[in-house]
């Protein structure tokens, strides 16, 4: 026999009020926060993807560092390289080429959750949307940001083994900022691949989109070798190039003002951070709105 | 008391203009069990998603415990829990994290969800894996970590998608039996959608045959079958093609109009009885043939099954084996939709 409105002890109650909850931002900010937290466990719990973003930059520091040694002492581009050795030279590319291969995770990994139902999941709850945004976006930052940082130690690592070793300028401080410059680059190509992926909802496609514009917007700056030693057409596409903007910067702030065509650090860094500002603002808006639809 | 689910005219047609939903209504009441059976792209998972919040209708009205979906869309998602076909879990985090993570955005005190997220995962038998990370369960044990990640707020109302395609028998029986009990001794209301015929007549108190946007039938399964006036009997029996099909005429003139036979029907190759009480109706079958000296080849007594209700109103059997695409890619843009598959959904 059943009583008949017995209920069994898991029953019971909502354990959720909305007259409970926190509202606006301290709201937005623990959910951010609890996501940000999953990207970080996730992160951590794949070190393959930590391990093998390394090898890339490895690769390019030894290889260009070595193939274009010499370069930098010639006659005539020494000065233009600002007296510091190629591999010192080439630091600031290869963080950024880290952030722009690495930002394409971000969008993936929207298509992963959207694939597995996760999302619908997190869409289910009283989230705030944007929080499942900035959760992501600022774990992928973080990942950036120890992968740039390994570049910097992996340069300095090697440049003990030549003369003269490498060694930035401004130091930590230096160091520090040119991190900035490269993470607000990051937080460009975050939206812009947030923006592909949930446009083609496709992880190939994202990728092939994404890694098919990398190469010539490195190519087409100051990244691989100063502008000055460019031919004159390509100059002239290197300054409508923010890459060659942000690499300006960076070159400036771990090298010393010599390092760029100003000679001017402040001039740099106030360049790029319009530049990049102003773009991250564009691709942010877009993904965002993106985003908006694709939940709404 | 309002009901809990209410839905009137409903309506969604999407971008691409295909019509999804084409004006449904029915209502759920507290302590039901409520399914939606139908084949895949017939709208299930359209309307459970506009009930979850998760999509805007074209047109009608849904409601959730009295207020609409889209207007008091917070207050609703904190009454619902929702489960569906894909299992929403994160592989990288174990067990107990997936279970943390989602009662955290609900904002359960802390103290409180970690006694929850025990009781849970003992609920769902997952409390020795707890600590494991989800990408080493099985299929069974993901799923049922993903039904718990849907009660983890004690929810007023659960919705499942499709709760168990793509499990094994055994599995699928693990859920129902968990499903059962959520119901019956737990008093929760559930809404399920299916195109299995087998979970939607064990689960389900009271459904709706929905096909091509349309609620087609609904009542009791019981009831459903009942409509279709009893059980079936076939005649098969021995010979040459002319030879069966002139036995099957005349049996069919012997048994038309007896009080035990509804209805009788000459499918081409057996001959279909239908009787209100297929056990009593046999021997008198048998019976009437045999002193026609007629002798049946084989035999078989059926009861109808929600197929054959499906058949009777749609004039197909229903498809449980169709591929389902993700719904997310229905609204996908125009550009690139190469790579992203077929699209299941039929045309009109």
């Amino acid at each position: 026999m059943e009583a008949t409105q017995e209920r069994a002890p898991a029953a019971g109650e909502s354990l959720v009020s909305v007259d409970k909850m926190p509202r606006g931002l301290p709201k937005l900010a623990s959910e951010t926060w609890t996501l940000y937290v999953r990207q970080l466990k996730r992160l951590s719990r794949t070190p393959t993807i930590v391990v093998f973003s390394l090898i890339q930059p490895l690769i390019w520091l030894v290889l260009f560092g070595q193939m274009f040694s010499r370069i930098a002492h010639l006659p005539n581009a020494a000065q233009q390289f600002g007296g510091v050795s190629y591999l010192q030279f080439f630091v600031p590319t290869v963080m950024l080429q880290s952030v722009l291969f690495g930002a394409g995770q971000s969008g993936v990994g929207f298509i992963a959750d959207i694939d597995s139902g996760f999302l619908d999941k997190l869409l289910t709850t009283p989230v705030n949307r944007l929080a499942i945004l900035l959760g992501r976006v600022l774990g992928d930052l973080t990942r950036m940001a120890l992968q740039i940082l390994l570049v910097v130690l992996i340069g300095l690592a090697i440049g003990r083994f030549q003369t003269p070793t490498v060694s930035f300028y401004y130091g930590v401080a230096g160091i520090a900022a040119a991190m900035g410059i490269a993470l607000l680059f990051a937080l460009i190509m975050t939206g812009f691949n947030v923006f592909l992926a949930l446009t083609t909802r496709n992880t190939e496609a994202t990728f092939l989109i994404g890694n098919f514009l990398v190469l010539p917007l490195l190519f087409t700056s100051s990244a691989q070798l100063p502008i000055a030693l460019l031919p004159v057409w390509m100059q002239n596409v290197a300054r409508a190039n923010p890459v060659t903007y942000a690499i300006d910067a960076m070159r400036s702030l771990l090298n010393g003002p010599a390092a760029t065509p100003h000679h001017n650090t402040a001039v740099a860094l106030l360049q790029a951070l319009v530049i990049l500002l102003a773009l991250s603002a564009v691709t942010l808006t877009f993904a965002t709105r993106k985003f908006r639809n694709t939940v709404a | 008391m309002p009901p809990v689910i209410d839905v009137v005219d409903l309506e969604k047609t999407y971008p691409d203009g295909s019509q999804a939903v084409r004006g449904i209504s029915f209502s759920v009441e507290e302590g039901e069990f409520f399914g939606f059976l139908g084949p895949n792209g017939a709208g299930k998972s359209t309307t459970i998603k506009i009930l979850i919040t998760l999509l805007a209708p074209t047109a009608g009205q849904a409601r959730v415990f009295g207020r609409d979906v889209r207007a008091d869309a917070t207050q609703t998602r904190t009454l619902i829990g929702y489960a569906a076909q894909e299992v929403g879990v994160d592989d990288d985090l174990t067990g107990r994290e997936n279970l943390m993570l989602q009662g955290a955005l609900y904002h359960i005190e802390p103290r409180t969800l970690r006694r929850r997220v025990n009781e849970l995962l003992e609920l769902v038998d997952l409390a020795p894996d707890a600590d494991r990370q989800a990408g080493s369960y099985s299929g069974g044990m993901r799923k049922r970590l993903d039904l718990a990640t849907g009660l983890i707020h004690r929810p007023q109302l659960l919705f499942l998608d499709e709760p168990t395609t793509g499990l094994d028998p055994q599995n699928r029986a693990g859920i129902w039996s968990y499903l059962e009990d959520l119901n019956r001794r737990e008093g929760l209301t559930i809404f399920l959608t299916t195109h299995y015929l087998e979970e939607a007549d064990r689960l389900c108190g009271r459904l709706a045959i929905i096909d091509h946007g349309r609620i087609i039938a609904s009542g009791s399964p019981a009831s459903l079958k009942a409509e279709l006036g009893g059980d079936l009997v076939r005649l098969s029996f021995r010979g040459s093609d002319e030879e069966t099909h002139a036995q099957r005429s005349r049996a069919a003139e012997l048994l038309e109009g007896r009080a035990f036979a509804a209805a009788v029907r000459d499918d081409g190759s057996e001959l279909v009885v239908t009787a209100r009480e297929g056990g009593r109706a046999l021997p008198q079958i048998l019976r009437v043939l045999d002193e026609a000296q007629i002798y049946v080849d084989d035999l078989t007594l059926t009861s109808p099954t929600l197929d054959d209700v499906f058949l009777k109103y749609t004039g197909e059997r229903i498809r449980e084996d169709a591929p389902v695409q993700n719904w997310r890619n229905q609204r996908m843009a125009g550009f690139l939709r190469a790579g992203a598959g077929g699209r299941a959904r039929r045309r009109p």
